[in-house]
């Protein structure tokens, strides 16, 4: 197991956003968390990612503990994602936001300032222009991202988060919100992904997205795994049923 | 007389051209909202002057601790405010330079409070001694054509891009690995360095420092430069220099009594922020605003 998720518990007040949330996430293959509005899916993601700080539980990232680490230090650890609203900077270019996520040694000024001086530094275009390539974002590398549209954003986040180095990939809702041509693409990528070695987590609210797509389910509720495994025994699980209808 | 004149003011076009610049790389690149610049400036100046006159530090000497020491205080003024933002933030800095120009006002063992400092000795370098103010002029332009060449070079670096993106979105930039605190630290430790370094150039050229000329009321004078000139972009800070120093020189030519010279003057740096704000949010050559 890649990830292991233990206990993981997180309460705003009286709403429990995450109870006890326990789940293992196997490498190389593409695992889907579903689970109805409110249910505790981002939370999970933001409590891997150390956005917010759990009440309890534990997070394992490939043997280490990394529960009580920073989320930059989780981040360089390994674990990219990308955000249900994407983040992206919006002064800067797609090639400079790719840059970023590709380059590990940038923070440091001095080694910056003598590269810059004595050496040329790392040409990175031609890794660029293949990620953009995988998530099929045709535009200008000049581009600003506040130049570009909702899906165009979406591929853009994608891409970083896939260009940063990593060993798994936390996807947050990747189809929320685009058209169905775009829809299609960005399953098709995630499958790519999946062909090329990746390990995916991918959170989505819609059942029937994952259907196609999971090698296995993680089903929240309240914050709470009610139900797991391949797609084909989730679609039938009397609990998972109720949960989505209100039942 | 007017020659004598022009040198004078292109000596502070000089030394301002740097505290702009210094104070856009924090605030411009980096998205820090400080109103402690002013403060940087003094420390600076300060520390520079109280090194060579009561330490008999040499100037170039004077020169570099003043810069290193304005750094440690841009450091612990990051460390302070490290959990506040936007305009928390710029209230938590406004209120850092009014610590200091209490400090430079009432520490009067060290500072000679507001009576200040008379007799600051012109720079001294291997017992050569700049003996007029074009000479000043020329290091002036030396010292600041390399100071605002470093920010240049430091800006539009991979390193410069980080701090772009941390002004953009703090959290994305986390989650892609960078210790955004870090990054603000050290870009805030630049700042304060430059600006520090303009306060050493200022004193020894002014050879008399009080409290006064590090009030908060010069805050609003390098904003003014800054937001007129365009966030992050550094030849608006410096074209924008020029013109807000050399503009109200314009009055003198007015007769009027210098009684009100002042405050006219001040009258006038508010106006134009105004109007750049209200007609041109982005400055004169600004590609991004600061929301
Ligand atoms: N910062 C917060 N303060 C208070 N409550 C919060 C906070 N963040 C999340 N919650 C609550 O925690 C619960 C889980 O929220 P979360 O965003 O994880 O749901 P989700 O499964 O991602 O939903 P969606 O499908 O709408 O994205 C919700 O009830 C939400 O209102
Ligand atoms: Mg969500």
């Amino acid at each position: 197991m890649i990830l292991q998720i233990t206990n993981l518990t997180k309460h705003y007040g009286g709403i429990h956003a995450l109870d006890k949330c326990t789940l293992d996430i196997a490498p190389k293959k593409i695992t889907a968390i579903i689970g109805p509005n409110g249910s505790g899916k981002t939370t999970l993601f933001d409590a891997i990612t150390k956005l917010i700080t759990v009440d309890e539980g534990r997070v394992v990232l490939n043997g280490k503990d990394i529960t009580n680490m920073n989320d930059y230090d989780i981040a360089k650890s390994g674990i990219s994602r990308t955000f249900q609203q994407v983040r992206l900077f919006k002064n800067l270019t797609i090639k400079e936001h790719l840059e970023i996520a590709l380059r590990v040694d940038d923070e440091k000024l001095f080694k910056v300032l003598l590269n810059k001086v004595f050496i040329k530094e790392k040409n990175n275009t031609h890794k660029i222009k293949e990620i953009l390539a995988l998530v099929g974002l045709d535009k200008p590398l000049e581009t600003y991202a506040s130049d570009l549209s909702y899906g165009q954003r979406k591929l853009l986040d994608l891409a970083i988060a896939i260009a940063k180095p990593h060993t798994i990939l936390l996807l947050d809702e990747p189809v929320a919100g685009v058209n169905p041509k775009l829809r299609v693409e960005i399953v098709n990528i995630i499958k790519k992904l999946k062909s090329l070695g990746e390990t995916i987590v991918l959170i989505e609210h819609d059942m029937n997205f994952v259907m196609g797509l999971a090698d296995t389910v993680f089903v929240l509720e309240a914050g709470r795994v009610i139900a797991n495994g391949k797609p084909s025994e989730i679609q039938n699980n009397k609990r998972v049923l109720e949960a989505y209808l209100g039942g | 007389m007017i020659e004598a004149y022009l040198i004078h003011l292109l000596i502070l076009v000089g030394i301002y051209s740097v505290l702009a610049v210094s104070l856009n790389l924090a605030l411009g690149n980096t998205g820090l909202m400080n109103m402690g610049h002013i403060a940087f400036f003094g420390i600076g100046a300060y520390t520079s002057v109280i090194f060579t006159k009561d330490l008999g530090v040499p100037f170039f000497a004077a020169f570099l601790i003043a810069g290193l020491l304005t750094s440690v205080f841009g450091f612990i003024l990051v460390y302070a405010t490290r959990k506040l933002r936007g305009d928390y933030l710029a209230l938590a800095t406004l209120g850092f330079s009014f610590v200091i120009y209490s400090l430079m006002l009432n520490w009067s063992s060290v500072t000679r409070g507001p009576l200040g400092i008379p007799g600051i000795s012109k720079p001294c370098f291997f017992g050569l001694c700049i003996a007029n103010n074009l000479q000043y002029l020329i290091f002036v332009l030396i010292i600041s054509a390399i100071s605002i060449a470093i920010m240049y070079i430091i800006v539009n670096s991979s390193f410069g891009k980080l701090l772009a993106a941390t002004r953009d979105d703090d959290i994305g930039l986390r989650a892609l690995g960078k210790n955004t605190f870090m990054l603000k630290s050290k870009a805030l430790m630049i700042s304060a360095f430059f600006a520090g370094i303009a306060g050493s150039l200022f004193a020894h050229y002014i050879t008399y420092i009080d409290p006064s000329s590090f009030m908060l009321s010069e805050v609003i004078l390098i904003f003014t430069i800054v937001i007129v000139g365009g966030i992050a972009s550094i030849k608006g800070s410096i074209v924008s220099t020029f013109l807000i120093i050399l503009i109200p020189e314009l009055l003198r030519f007015l007769n009027i009594p210098s009684s009100v010279l002042g405050p006219a003057r001040q009258i006038i740096y508010a106006l134009i922020l105004l109007v750049i704000v209200l007609w041109r949010p982005k400055g004169l050559f600004g590609k991004i605003d600061l929301e």
